[in-house]
């Protein structure tokens, strides 16, 4: 593959451009994040080359659910069969292309495509090509069950979390994912019956930047107490005046962003091999006769020492790179969904515990609302400063964005990277050097 | 605020009068005399889904108790909130009013539909759809116990984020 890009920004002063020699260990050249060719290098390099999360199982329950999405610019349809297994395919007829199935989910014994009628299975197997005379003595063969939808080569399903890749030439997912999978099992451990499930349909919000600007902003512990300030000083008014009013998982976890340029400081951010990374919870737990039931239901299930385990873990931002940013303390998940090079869609799915109090959900959903839908009042302070940084690099005059802060500082643990600080770049730095070897692997 | 017992009964054009009122303090920006049309156990409903029932255990938009109702409203007049530089105008049309009947615990409920243009740096954005009133009788006059906001693209994509009140 090739790693040279021609210019599509006219105004740039070099005609053709090294995709390498966009990432230094600590600065990143504005291209990475306004180039159109870079972005489509980023689809079949990076999209295209790792496990990207396809959806939930709770999503399709039954035989003949069908819930569809993408998986970089690729529509797919993940589906439970007939045999209970769950499959990812390609949402296109093999006839003409069509997309076989237009709603975002639904339910089908058999898929047919609307323009010509072929039928399919739920595991993408060819049924039916009416009139399927008219291919005697061509080279189709419209009885071969393998002339359907193709599946995607290679789909792992992580505890209820499927994952598919479009290149069946990828490691495997335990060796891709390595530490990063920390977060997002500690949330489903957090279930006393040991799993999870979506609450309805997602939010589909589109942010007008470039995606990689809001996954820096995911461990960006400095931007809190400005971006965030006016939000988090009108909850903590609001709740004094109040008292004892608001719900849990609302105004309590915005009025926590209300202090000091370096109130992030004592959260820990460790960054993982291949770009993944979490950082440690900070909302309140929940407490009360509730969260005991809970802590016992979760002693029952992991034993005293690791219900211990998994309550000490507790992470605030996840993201296993490229496409999912859980905040798994507060039961949701932001998955990516890059359209173009300054489009971004983000589908924000919630999660039920599955035997945690109702309580617990009421929390997550009350966060979810206000800190993650379409009318929330805390990523749209964050949108402003994800729209800014990408009207501020489309000028080709400075070339560089700093990933410097607490650079020469980071403490190996294992493999992974901790930040000096929770207002550490290293995160940032660490998704790069994972950038940089996707988009320079032959 | 006291609740009072009677049921509550106002024709459409009066009605008509408290929706336009309180529309017109969105577009105005006056959020005090908004907030004042609201019972202290208001609740403003935005579902995602046109079919959703349960608000405790959904998604929405929007599921404002009054607290969280009173910091949105600060955030939007705060000096210097980022998601508020530039300020979102708007402009509210009101119409197809109709009054139910009082239902047994005194409320009126009034279903309407809106159309609310709102603008943002340079980009101009349209929201339509359905609103359900529920009103009751306070002895400070009439007041909001449920406005539910049904807009017909709720469950599509959204590329703005909606910052007032609809
Ligand atoms: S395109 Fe699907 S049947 Fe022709
Ligand atoms: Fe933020």
């Amino acid at each position: 593959m090739s790693a040279s890009l021609a210019t599509s920004e006219r105004n740039d002063t070099a005609a053709e451009l090294d995709v390498g020699r966009l990432v230094e260990p600590e600065r990143i050249h504005r291209r990475v994040f306004t180039d159109p060719d870079v972005f489509e290098l980023e689809m079949d390099s990076i999209f295209g080359r790792s496990w990207i999360y396809v959806g939930h199982e709770s999503q399709i329950p039954q035989p003949g659910d069908y819930f569809t999405t993408q998986v970089g610019r690729q529509p797919v349809v993940m589906t439970r069969h007939t045999d209970g297994q769950i499959y990812v395919l390609e949402n296109r007829c093999p006839h003409k292309g069509a997309l076989v199935c237009p709603e975002r989910s639904g339910h089908a014994k058999r898929f047919m495509c609307m323009y010509h009628g072929w039928r399919f299975d739920g595991d993408g197997s060819l049924v039916s090509v009416p009139v399927h005379s008219g291919y005697d003595g061509t080279s189709f063969d419209p009885k071969d069950p393998g002339n359907g939808m193709k599946r995607l080569p290679r789909v792992k399903n992580h505890r209820g979390f499927v994952f598919a890749s479009l290149s069946a030439d990828i490691p495997d997912f335990d060796a891709w994912a390595g530490e990063g999978l920390r977060g997002l099992d500690n949330m489903i451990d957090r279930a006393p019956d040991g799993s999870v499930e979506v609450v309805g349909d997602c939010y589909r919000t589109v942010q007008n930047s470039n995606w990689k600007i809001f996954v820096d902003n995911m461990s960006d512990g400095m931007h809190t107490s400005f971006v965030h300030h006016q939000m988090a000083r009108a909850a903590q008014r609001t709740l004094e005046k109040f008292k004892g009013q608001g719900r849990p998982g609302g105004l309590d976890v915005a009025a926590m962003l209300a202090g000091e340029p370096d109130q992030m400081a004592k959260v820990d951010l460790v960054a993982h091999p291949n770009g993944h990374f979490d950082m440690a919870a900070f909302a309140p737990e929940l407490k009360g006769p509730e969260a005991d039931q809970y802590k016992a239901a979760l002693i029952a299930r992991h034993g005293k020492e690791g219900a211990e385990v998994v309550l000490q873990r507790n992470y605030h931002n996840v993201l296993m790179f490229p496409t999912i940013v859980m905040q798994a303390s507060l039961q949701q998940m932001r998955v990516i969904r890059p359209l173009s090079v300054d489009k971004t869609l983000l589908e924000i799915w919630a999660f039920r515990l599955k035997g945690a109090p109702e309580s617990f959900l009421r929390r997550a959903v009350t966060g979810a609302n206000l800190a993650n839908s379409p009318s929330n009042v805390v990523a749209a302070d964050d949108f402003e400063a994800y729209f800014r940084v990408h009207a501020g690099l489309k000028g080709p005059q400075s070339e560089w964005i700093s990933l410097h802060r607490e650079a020469n500082r980071d403490i190996p643990v294992g493999t992974s990277l901790k930040g000096h600080s929770g207002n550490s770049e290293v995160c940032m730095r660490n998704m790069y050097k994972a950038w940089h070897a996707y988009m320079t692997a032959q | 605020m006291l609740t009072t017992s009677h049921k509550l009964r106002l024709s459409r054009s009066e009605v008509e009068d408290f929706l336009f009122r309180q529309a017109e303090y969105i577009d105005s920006r006056d959020y005090e005399s908004w907030l004042s049309l609201f019972t202290p156990d208001a609740l403003y409903w935005i579902p995602v889904r046109p079919t959703d029932t349960d608000p405790e255990t959904q998604l929405s938009f929007m599921y404002d108790d009054l607290p969280t109702m009173v910091a949105r409203c600060e955030r939007l007049l705060a000096f210097g909130t980022a998601g508020q530089q530039p300020i979102t105008r708007s402009s509210h049309v009101v119409s197809n009013v109709r009054v139910n009947d009082a239902t047994s615990n005194g409320e009126l409920v009034v279903h309407s539909r809106f159309h609310v243009t709102q603008f943002r740096r340079d980009v101009l954005k349209s929201y339509a759809g359905a609103y359900t009133h529920h009103l009751v009788a306070t002895d400070e006059g009439v007041k909001i116990r449920l406005q539910r906001v049904d807009l017909i693209d709720c469950d599509g994509i959204h590329d703005t984020i909606l910052q007032i009140y609809l």
